[in-house]
């Protein structure tokens, strides 16, 4: 089988067992009017949030349009503060430099913040493979990670558990550290997690973050957080490691505070949240604690393609998670229906650009081009435009059914003869009305059984509105 | 990996200039938009930045009590005392928190803390109005630490220090005469997760409870 | 409020000499509403007609090209494109009951052209003087009111196209008004997407399916007997399931009611139900 028809075997086959997870859709029903609701209350309480998503995205564009030039500036920082940058071309290779890293360390446990970027490059199983504990600590990952399943939103992690579900994988995993009673109260359950994690923070050799921002002015990492488990990560072990994608350093701190008023307002609808922290580099003589070392992990995996190409607002991304949010169709199936990190609008966006377009055919097609993502993103990225580019793209490279384009092709070469149009249109309309007409609507309709097996489609009129018309005028 | 670091910028300069390698003119440029950075598109309001901060404070779940410089041990033991925990203090510095003369009612310590850290007391940079938050820096004496592992946080925030908006604090930050930060935390309220249902908790994995002891001139 | 380009007010001071003399316009009818309920393109005429426009009906019209275009297929899409533009050349103004329908001409018409600049400027040329039917009669023929009667309480569904990329929410709104006996209220979640998307409703039955499942239960929430749209494949595929799902609430594009057509069978209903 190709690749295209067994993506589509496989893409088909999730969305079905999604809705069909009564547990995902329930999760899913109760965190999608918070999301929403959230942000609507945070813009209505900023009058500049227009102005201020503009100013957002102008910045995005001024440093995509002069990235070279900024990652430089931002190394040079980085070195000057005595920590080590390390640029990779693909996920196997900072994999490679971050197991490498962790090798030289002699590190045993390591700890990590939430970063979607690691996801990208499958750096646990490398890790792991390779003889290391990782342990996830935002409680979203941590509950993921328990489940042994990936990320199904790229803020709420564990967005498709019930609190039911994750009674059970505490109880499953926790009972043999001694903590033997079924908790199932949310409070109680977020203070065994944190009692679970805290002797691993302080034990772990290696602590490895994402980067909301990196900033050339002074060479620091941004991580954004609400749990504190970020900075945990970031400040306790003897090594600090940041991976990032070349497309997140931005030029000063004023800047960083333009993109930070959008980023939690769009994400869950705070002005700031709980945590905002910048590392830049390893501890100094003036330094009371801190890492012995400091290495960042630039990646590129495509993202230097983007730029060249009509793609290139995508790199504009924050990764906020609003087009999540707002996705009717991502609220229907999850997450995981997706096939990799990233889902939503974003991902349908990006997963073609990054790991191909052969693999991920469903993604820009599975989506009614209803505009929502386009008009909540806080860098006015136009998703759904950008999916309807892959759909060119893809008509382009033939990788759509052939049978669906020659349809399509013989169908509009008689939308551009409208007498013959009209003349071919006669008799099934004429049968489908003379079919349905007593009852309004068809129950079944030949190769339509999309349409059929779970909705009416209302009869139609049995001539067509330019012909009855024409024939009107015609007697007058 | 500097062949992976030559590829890669090869690959971003042939996608926007065409191969062509940054001038150095240009790279002055960038260095000099850096430099010359000024705030774009601030949120305007007129309240008092007292009042603001307090207000954003509690609205993130965050405790406060006004008290004078010579009040501090005062505000701490009324805290912990609220809270039932013992007067084990972790501290910081920072210019009203060193003048304080603690007396034998708490054990201090001066080092950095560990996982049975009960209470830290730290002193703020600067505090933004704005949004209600707290502008921590790492330091000889304030190990950041101190920040998120104990169960309370304390910190003293100077009301003077209480700046506007967030770009403030850069202005502060690129002014200072001290050795610029390792780190520097932007706190606002305690910490909190809603991974769980989409319902706030508080204490997640740093501070349960964030105190502020704010310190006005008498 | 989204603007079109060119914005809806641009479009306004372009033609405004045109609005005092009796204003011509072309009706495009769209390929639904011609094919599957002419209903709409009667109450269309009726409404224009009354707004004091006179109405002419090309004969050499099938479709906007939209499902050729989201199927990917550029070259067909612009053949017929360039179809609707010859047609319409002679029209002051082009009308289309339908939000989607409009969005594709006004917005990815002239995308579609950008490579050959003759074509382009007559895409924008069109894009400039087409409108969705109910912003039309409020902008540009500044309709207060319509002569009509509807007993009932009736909620508007926002398609997305329309809402989005045209900024049509209030105008419909502001018509239903003036129609005596309706009553308007609005369900939750008016504006999330009702799961049509063209091939997408077949192509991926059981996630439209739960997209229109939703609509339904929000539309059965509100209390209402009457939903409305100005979007017939929306109406279509929400009218299709609150029938599956033997709901009784009728379902009318907007132009029925505002144009008093509502005396025969709502769209799904049969002969006898009306």
């Amino acid at each position: 089988m190709s690749a295209v028809a067994s993506q589509k075997v496989a893409f088909r086959k999730r969305t079905t067992h999604a809705l069909r997870d009564s547990n995902l859709q329930q999760a899913m029903g109760k965190a999608r009017g918070g999301f929403i609701d959230k942000r609507l209350e945070a813009m209505a309480a900023l009058p500049e949030f227009d102005e201020i998503r503009d100013a957002a995205r102008d910045i995005k564009d001024h440093v995509l349009a002069n990235l070279d030039g900024y990652l430089e500036l931002y190394e040079q920082k980085v070195i000057e503060n005595g920590g080590q940058v390390h640029w990779a071309r693909t996920a196997e290779e900072a994999c490679e430099i971050v197991a490498d890293i962790c090798k030289e360390a002699n590190a045993q446990v390591v700890t990590k913040g939430k970063s979607m970027v690691s996801e990208e490059m499958h750096l646990n199983s490398v890790l792991e493979a390779a003889g290391l504990k990782v342990v996830e600590t935002d409680l979203g990952e941590y509950i993921v990670q328990l489940a042994g399943e990936t990320p199904s939103h790229i803020i709420a992690p564990a967005v498709h558990k019930t609190r039911e579900q994750i009674t059970e994988l505490f109880h499953e995993h926790h009972s043999k550290l001694g903590y033997t009673d079924r908790v199932t109260q949310r409070e109680a359950l977020v203070n065994e997690a944190r009692s679970v994690l805290r002797g691993t923070f302080v034990t772990a050799d290696v602590g490895i973050t994402g980067a909301n921002f990196l900033v050339a002015e002074t060479g620091a990492n941004v991580i954004v957080t609400n749990e504190g488990n970020g900075d945990l990560t970031s400040s306790l072990p003897r090594v600090q490691i940041v991976t990032a994608g070349i497309e997140k350093v931005i030029p000063s701190l004023d800047d960083l505070s333009v993109l930070l008023r959008v980023l939690a307002r769009s994400a869950t609808g705070q002005e700031m949240s709980a945590y905002t922290s910048l590392y830049s580099g390893p501890r100094q003589d003036t330094d009371s604690e801190g890492p012995d070392a400091y290495h960042v992990v630039l990646l590129d995996n495509g993202r230097s393609t983007m730029l060249g190409g009509s793609y290139r607002s995508m790199l504009r991304c924050i990764r906020c998670g609003a087009c999540l949010n707002h996705c009717p169709v991502y609220s229907a199936i999850g997450g995981h229906a997706y096939g990799w990190v990233y889902s939503g609008p974003m991902g349908a966006v990006l997963t073609p650009l990054l790991n191909g377009f052969d693999d991920s055919v469903d993604l820009p097609n599975a989506c009614t081009l209803n505009g929502r993502c386009k008009a909540v993103c806080p860098v006015h990225i136009p998703l759904s435009d950008l999916l309807l580019k892959h759909r060119l793209e893809q008509y382009r490279r033939r990788l759509t059914p052939l049978f669906g384009r020659f349809l399509v092709r013989v169908w509009a070469w008689i939308a551009t003869r409208p007498r013959l149009y009209q003349g071919l249109m006669g008799l099934p309309l004429w049968l489908m009305h003379w079919r349905g007409r007593r009852r309004g609507a068809l129950e079944h309709i030949p190769f339509a059984g999309g349409w059929t097996d779970s909705r009416d489609f209302p009869t139609p009129a049995g001539r067509s509105f330019i012909r009855q018309w024409h024939s009107r005028k015609g007697k007058s | 990996m500097t062949e992976a670091r030559t590829q890669i910028l090869a690959n971003i300069r042939s996608a926007l200039t065409g191969g062509e390698p940054r001038t150095p003119l240009r790279i002055n440029e960038l260095k000099a938009r850096i430099e010359s950075s000024t705030p774009k598109a601030q949120p305007l309001f007129e309240d008092e930045l007292l009042n603001r901060f307090c207000q954003k404070h509690v609205a993130v779940h965050g405790t406060y009590e006004r008290v004078t410089a010579q009040d501090l041990e005062g505000g701490v033991l009324r805290h912990i005392g609220a809270h039932q925990v013992d007067p084990q203090l972790y501290l910081g510095a920072g210019p009203l928190l060193d003048a304080v003369q603690w007396s034998a009612q708490v054990f201090t310590y001066f080092k950095s803390a560990d996982q049975h850290t009960q209470v830290a007391v730290s002193e703020a940079f600067a505090a933004i109005a704005e949004t209600g938050t707290v502008v921590l820096c790492s330091g000889p004496s304030a190990p950041t630490s101190h920040n998120f592992l104990p169960e309370d946080h304390i910190v003293v925030v100077d009301s003077a220090r209480i700046v506007r908006h967030q770009e403030d604090v850069w202005t502060l930050l690129r002014n200072r005469e001290d050795a610029a930060a390792r780190v520097v935390n932007l706190i606002t309220g305690p910490s909190k997760t809603g991974d769980i249902e989409q319902t706030i908790q508080y204490g997640a994995h740093g501070p349960r409870r964030l105190h502020l002891l704010i310190v006005e001139p008498v | 409020m989204v603007q079109c380009r060119p914005t809806q007010r641009d479009k306004l001071s372009m033609n405004s000499d045109k609005i005092k003399t009796s204003t011509q316009v072309g009706l495009f009818v769209t390929c639904l509403a011609d094919l599957i309920r002419p209903q709409i393109g009667f109450a269309a005429v009726a409404l224009l007609e009354q707004a004091g426009c006179t109405v002419r009906v090309p004969r050499e019209q099938t479709c906007c090209g939209q499902p050729a275009l989201n199927s990917g297929d550029s070259a067909s899409t612009i053949a017929i494109a360039k179809t609707v533009i010859k047609t319409f050349a002679q029209d002051d103004y082009v009308i289309a009951p339908s939000g989607s329908c409009v969005d594709t001409i006004c917005h990815k018409y002239p995308e579609l052209f950008r490579n050959d600049a003759l074509w382009a400027g007559r895409a924008r040329a069109l894009a400039a003087k087409t409108w969705e039917l109910t912003s039309f009669l409020v902008e540009v023929m500044e309709l207060q009111q319509v002569e009509a009667t509807y007993d009932g309480i009736c909620s508007y569904h926002d398609s997305c196209s329309g809402l989005r990329e045209l900024g049509i929410h209030d105008q419909p709104r502001q018509l239903l008004a003036s129609v005596v006996g309706l009553e308007l209220k609005e369900m939750n979640e008016s504006n999330v997407c009702c799961g049509f998307g063209g091939l997408f409703s077949i192509k991926y039955p059981d996630i439209s399916t739960r997209m229109v499942t939703d609509k339904c239960a929000n539309v059965g929430h509100s209390g209402v007997d009457t939903l409305l749209g100005g979007d017939l494949g929306c109406l279509l595929n929400i009218a299709g399931r609150l029938r599956r799902e033997g709901a009784p609430v009728r379902v009318f594009h907007v132009a029925e009611v505002l144009a008093g057509m509502t005396d025969g069978p709502a769209i799904g209903e049969g002969e006898s139900d009306s």
